[in-house]
């Protein structure tokens, strides 16, 4: 996946060659590399060392694996970690299944969760999804880990949000408005700064450093 | 067929003062507190005779209006009237936090049992002016908070909302309205493209003064744009506003209407800022003062009589024809307006109530109780 200004390598993953991308410099953040991403990467790098991961195919718990195989080959210790749509899936998996490497969490749009029944609305429009998938479902709760989920009001999975923010004991669930599954390319800078903010302060990110002054 | 008695809440005795703003020294503490109890009385007044609605609306600065906060006048009607609802048409939506709004309404919703009427409005051009919003971006401002307001009542977990013109970190709505999945919402559709908004979004069109055919056109688009969005809106769900006023007799209507210049509202005089205002809108919009965006005369554009006068046959005639003509079947109908002498509007309501309402209800088959769905 290249984004402009970033080096490219490869790192064997447990047996698995990987590919990544790879700028900035100062604490870590590791992405699930998606297109798309670009302008989220960018941003990210203007104050951390970005390493965008390229996973194989597979399901999301080995993509996992190997996503945390990558990050300690690569010496990144503990890590912010953010994901997209089947990315995001792979994310949560490693958070769940390795939460001392995951400090921090982004879920952009994530597709893990499979069809369910919404007991507090009506179902969402368009395409149901997959089958509910009981592991992951019982798996969100054991999940302590920070967690930034987003979807767009637009994108026709939005009231998955609620499910995550139910179910993850520290999740956060953000609604962005006029966008669609693809957020960062929808709202590049709204989406880019609200990352940007949770990876510096976490869930406190909730707390306004937005200056109310006017005039001196 | 729905009935409301849409009180400006006039403060009497300021009405003749002319300008906007008014200055604050002619709101006199008895006349303010006279206002006041009046207001609540005709809302006593329109539920013991059938109305199904008491409405309150907000704008600012000016004696003729003066529940600047409508969600306070609302609630204390509320407690009040005991079978209508309580229509807040509408809270002027950009000028506020959305999340307070939604708050508030909800509130609102659980003090009236149920039976609020939620207007969602962008404001008229001068209320921009009020708490510095900017004119030019108050139609994205207002169509992303009705989509904020209805967020913060219907998602049933904590959430943030990352906007173009808010951004809230977290939003939980404590309480919910009662009505669910929330209370019916109108929304201001005066021109094709608002009407179009409104039948796209599912919500409810209100129509202000104008005349049968300008409103019989809004209701074309209207219905057309929710066939689009695969919908047909009930008659009721077709607002309009506009005065009224019944006496004894066809005569004694026309003499105050004369009188008293009742329902004219064309006679302000041309204001340079607020046509400016208007200018800045995003379309341009017609000044509120009579006069276009470029400060000319725009006649025909605000009411300079009641669109139903006279006595109780003649304004059941009236509104059954302008029923037939333009699909309307909401009426939030203008008693009183601080010029009027109030035992006139009084006397109004009382006669709408008792030999106008349960004909035209009985003509459309609908009695007060059944609640309006959203």
């Amino acid at each position: 996946v290249p984004v402009d200004g970033f080096s490219t390598g490869r790192v064997d993953a447990a047996g698995v060659e990987v590919g990544y991308v790879e700028s900035g410099s100062g604490e870590p953040v590791v992405v699930v590399a998606a297109t798309g991403l670009d302008p989220l990467c960018a941003r990210l790098a203007r104050g951390r060392r970005v390493t965008a991961v390229a996973l194989p195919d597979g399901t999301a718990r080995d993509r996992a694996r190997v996503l945390g195989a990558a990050a300690a080959a690569l010496g990144l210790g503990s890590y912010p970690l953010v994901g997209a749509g089947a990315g995001a899936s792979a994310a949560l998996w490693h958070a769940i299944d390795a939460p001392a490497a995951v400090s921090t969490l982004v879920l952009l749009a994530p597709d893990a969760l499979g069809r369910s029944t919404d007991p507090a609305g009506p179902p969402a429009p368009g395409p149901a999804g997959r089958p509910a998938d009981a592991e992951i479902d019982a798996a969100l709760a054991g999940c302590g880990v920070p967690t930034l989920v987003l979807f767009g009001d637009q994108d026709d999975r939005a009231r998955h949000g609620r499910r995550y923010r139910a179910a993850l004991p520290r999740g956060v669930f953000g609604i962005v408005y006029r966008a669609g599954r693809d957020l960062v390319t929808d709202r590049p800078a709204a989406v880019s700064e609200w990352v940007g903010d949770f990876l510096d302060r976490g869930p406190a990110f909730a707390v306004t450093t937005r200056s109310a002054l006017l005039h001196q | 067929v729905r009935f409301a008695v849409f009180n400006p809440w006039p403060v009497y005795g300021s009405g003749g003062a002319a300008g906007w703003p008014l200055a604050p020294r002619h709101a006199l503490p008895d006349r303010v507190a006279e206002s006041a109890a009046r207001a609540l009385d005709l809302a006593e007044l329109a539920d013991e005779v059938g109305f199904d609605y008491v409405t309150v609306a907000e704008h600012h600065y000016h004696g003729r209006q003066g529940s600047a906060a409508p969600i306070v006048a609302a609630a204390a009607i509320s407690q009040r009237v005991r079978r209508a609802g309580i229509a807040v048409l509408g809270v002027a939506l950009p000028l506020a936090n959305p999340v307070r709004v939604a708050e508030e309404l909800a509130l609102l919703d659980a003090l009236c049992g149920g039976r609020l009427l939620a207007g969602l409005f962008r404001g008229t051009p001068n209320e921009f002016l009020v708490y510095g919003t900017n004119p030019a971006q108050s139609r994205e401002m207002y169509e992303e908070a009705v989509d904020l307001v209805l967020a913060a009542w219907t998602e049933p977990e904590p959430f943030g909302w990352l906007g173009r013109h808010y951004d809230f970190r977290t939003v939980a709505v404590w309480p919910r309205p009662v009505q669910r999945p929330h209370p019916p919402v109108v929304t201001a559709g005066n021109s094709p493209g608002s009407a179009r908004y409104a039948a796209a979004h599912k919500l409810w069109l209100g129509v202000s003064f104008g005349s049968p055919e300008h409103a019989a056109a809004l209701g074309r688009i209207y219905r057309e744009a929710a066939a689009e969005a695969g919908w047909e809106p009930a008659p009721e769900q077709l607002l309009l506003r506009h005065f009224c006023l019944v006496a004894d007799t066809d005569a004694a209507a026309g003499e105050l209407v004369r009188t008293h210049q009742f329902g004219n509202m064309a006679r302000r005089r041309p204001d340079p800022v607020l046509a400016a205002v208007a200018a800045a809108m995003n379309p341009p919009a017609p000044a509120p003062n009579g006069t276009t965006a470029a400060g000319a005369p725009a006649a025909g554009l605000l009411p300079t009589r009641p669109l139903f006068a006279g006595a109780p046959d003649t304004v059941t005639a009236q509104i059954r024809d302008f029923a037939a003509a333009t699909g309307f079947g909401f009426f939030d109908l203008i008693f009183n307006d601080g010029n009027l002498p109030y035992a006139a509007s009084r006397r109004s309501v009382e006669l709408f109530g008792r030999e106008v309402l349960p004909h035209l209800k009985a003509a459309a088959g609908t009695a007060r109780g059944r609640r309006a769905a959203p």
